[in-house]
């Protein structure tokens, strides 16, 4: 299992350097000179050309490349080209409020998914059945950065129950992650609900039922677990919809987390912290699926990884 | 053996020969919901593109003396910070919403169709390399992709259609390649081989056809989601130019007079994105179940 892990781990790489080409290329890639555009339009001649040297501009490319790479892997990030902050600095700060608004979005839309799609499941083809897929398909339809307005209105201009903005105790997460959740939740119900559907026309299930355990059980133990393995790569996904989600989710809240320092970046075109985000989120999009892939082992036992 | 007897039967009554158009149209008959669900874009079109014929005022026509009212038998959805009236607004940002939805997914499902039929078709080296880069972007995650690119190329409309095409560009890679790759085996295209047929004529007349199902499913649902896409990005001020009558960009800058009370700049925009990304993705199921015998029997 742990060589598996690794090997899996080792398979990040090749991509990783993918995408590192990339967004190291798209600097290069621009019209004009990098360090011009880096520098800003305020920045004077002399400027420029210390920001060249510094940033090791005058080198060929592919050294440069090299060093990106090597400033990578040691977390030596630069700073932020606009305030002078290391990005390093930025990025460890928004990190935790992004990790528990992802989180708490998460988890309860999990559960919300998995209890809505068997509900219909088991209903199937009822109007209980069909109610479950319209409030499902609404979801995924729903621009969750309306939701977040519409439950700011009410929850915070209206009833004054919740803050509007910013994270400063554990409540003001409630609203930011329903917001999240809501099209997780409602992935997850369509998607519980048709595997569901495949598994109940097995044979086993047949047995089960035939052997008189109640519904109940056959649904939530046997069925269930079966559905599961296609659930858990459908969370791996849904995890990684969540991170560009947040992103947005963010701006509604003016969360002080990862996809503000991203947006504010991309605004006035500092590209430290650009390359840094863009290389963070694709690091932690490819852990997440990974991860989701190992859980595959403990949920089916008819694949052992070797 | 009843079966067969009530199938004669059947065939019988209707010796009308069954063309695939036919058989679609019968089935896509029975998905009443869908068929309204297409039905509501279309009209929104239609009352966008004759606006001029029934609304006094365009989408850029400021008026100072009436900004931020609320519903009126002159203003039916009220007016903004500007006084412009957001029917207007909104009618214009269909015709915006439904053209990047469209030109977007178009042009990501003709270069993602070609791929995959390349790589369904040709195997070896040609598939590994369209399939690799198409798993490192397809294992991203839609609207960070679309970020993403916007962080390289910059904001603005055709930068809007270029994150939002790029990303479904895999997808329809896949699909295609996995119908080729069936297809490629089948009878009538080893007779077409055997007829002398060039693999141009082979892979376009005969295979393409044959994955045009899964593809026009993909399409319609694709549409929904782009729609979304691209208002996301326009809300993060990542889109269209924020003074567009878009309806993400729109949703901003409403958000600012929330707390003056003025729900309606936020609200209609919102629920226009919800409708229509609602109608497609409704139209989408409805045709995936008209156009899927297997899910058909079900």
């Amino acid at each position: 299992m742990a060589n598996y892990f690794l090997r899996r781990l080792m398979a990040m790489i090749p991509v990783l350097v993918i995408i590192s080409i990339f967004v190291f290329g798209f600097v290069h890639a621009l019209p004009g000179d990098p360090a011009r555009i880096m520098a800003g339009e305020d920045a004077t001649l002399a400027d420029v050309e210390a920001l060249r040297q510094r940033l090791g501009l005058n080198d060929g490319l592919l050294l440069q490349y090299f060093t990106f790479l090597k400033n990578l892997v040691t977390f030596n990030l630069g700073n932020s080209l606009r305030t002078g902050e290391p990005v390093y600095d930025m990025l460890a700060r928004a990190f935790m409020p992004t990790f528990w608004l992802s989180f708490c979005a998460l988890a309860w839309s999990l559960v919300a998914g998995l209890f809505i799609g068997v509900f219909s499941a088991t209903r199937h083809g009822k109007a209980a059945d069909r109610l479950g897929m319209v409030v499902a398909v609404s979801g995924i339809s729903m621009p969750n950065f309306w939701l977040g307005i519409l439950l700011m209105q009410l929850f915070s201009l209206k009833l004054k129950w919740l803050g509007t903005s910013g994270f400063e105790t554990a409540s003001d997460l409630i609203l930011p992650s329903i917001t999240l959740g809501t099209t997780v939740a409602a992935v997850m119900a369509r998607f519980t609900r048709s595997a569901l559907i495949e598994v109940v026309r097995e044979d086993y299930i047949r047995t089960a039922r035939a052997k008189g355990l109640s519904a109940r059980i056959v649904i939530w133990k046997h069925a269930l677990r079966n559905a599961l393995i296609p659930i858990v790569t459908m969370i791996g996904l849904q995890f990684g919809f969540l991170l560009g989600g947040s992103i947005v989710i963010e701006r509604v809240f003016r969360w002080p987390g990862l996809g503000s320092v991203l947006v504010e970046a991309i605004y006035v075109r500092d590209y430290a912290v650009i390359q840094a985000e863009l290389m963070l989120f694709s690091f932690e999009f490819l852990l997440i699926n990974l991860v989701a892939d190992v859980l595959y082992g403990f949920i089916n036992p008819a694949i052992r990884y070797k | 053996m009843t079966q067969s007897i009530e199938t004669a039967a059947a065939v019988a009554d209707k010796p009308k020969f069954k063309t695939p158009l036919g058989e679609f149209w019968r089935r896509m008959s029975r998905e009443k919901l869908a068929l309204v669900a297409a039905a509501i874009p279309a009209l929104m079109l239609l009352a966008a593109f004759a606006a001029p014929l029934y609304l006094p005022f365009g989408p850029d026509t400021y008026d100072y003396e009436n900004t931020l009212m609320g519903s009126s038998l002159l203003h039916w959805a009220g007016t903004d910070e500007f006084g412009r009236d957001i029917l207007a607004r909104l009618l214009f940002g269909a015709k915006l919403s439904l053209y990047i939805g469209f030109v977007s997914v178009s042009a990501g499902a003709i270069i993602g169709v070609v791929l995959g039929l390349f790589a369904g078709y040709y195997g070896g080296w040609v598939d590994a390399v369209i399939m690799r880069i198409s798993d490192v972007l397809f294992a991203f995650p839609g609207i960070l992709l679309a970020i993403g690119i916007i962080a390289i190329l910059g904001p603005g409309l055709e930068n809007v259609i270029i994150a939002v095409a790029t990303f479904s560009v895999p997808a329809f890679a896949r699909i295609v390649r996995g119908g080729t790759l069936s297809l490629k085996q089948s009878t009538y295209v080893e007779a077409a081989r055997a007829a002398g047929a060039s693999d141009r004529i082979i892979m376009f007349r005969h295979i393409l056809p044959g994955t045009m199902g899964s593809v026009i499913v993909y399409f319609t649902m694709r549409i929904g989601s782009s729609i979304l896409t691209a208002a996301s990005l326009s809300f993060m001020g990542l889109g269209v130019d924020p003074s567009t009558a878009e309806w993400g960009a729109m949703l901003s800058a409403g958000r600012e007079y929330l707390l003056a009370g003025a729900w309606h700049l936020t609200f209609f925009p919102g629920l226009a994105i919800f409708l229509t990304v609602l109608c497609f993705n409704i139209l989408g199921d409805g045709l995936r179940d008209a156009l899927d015998p297997k899910l058909n029997d079900t």
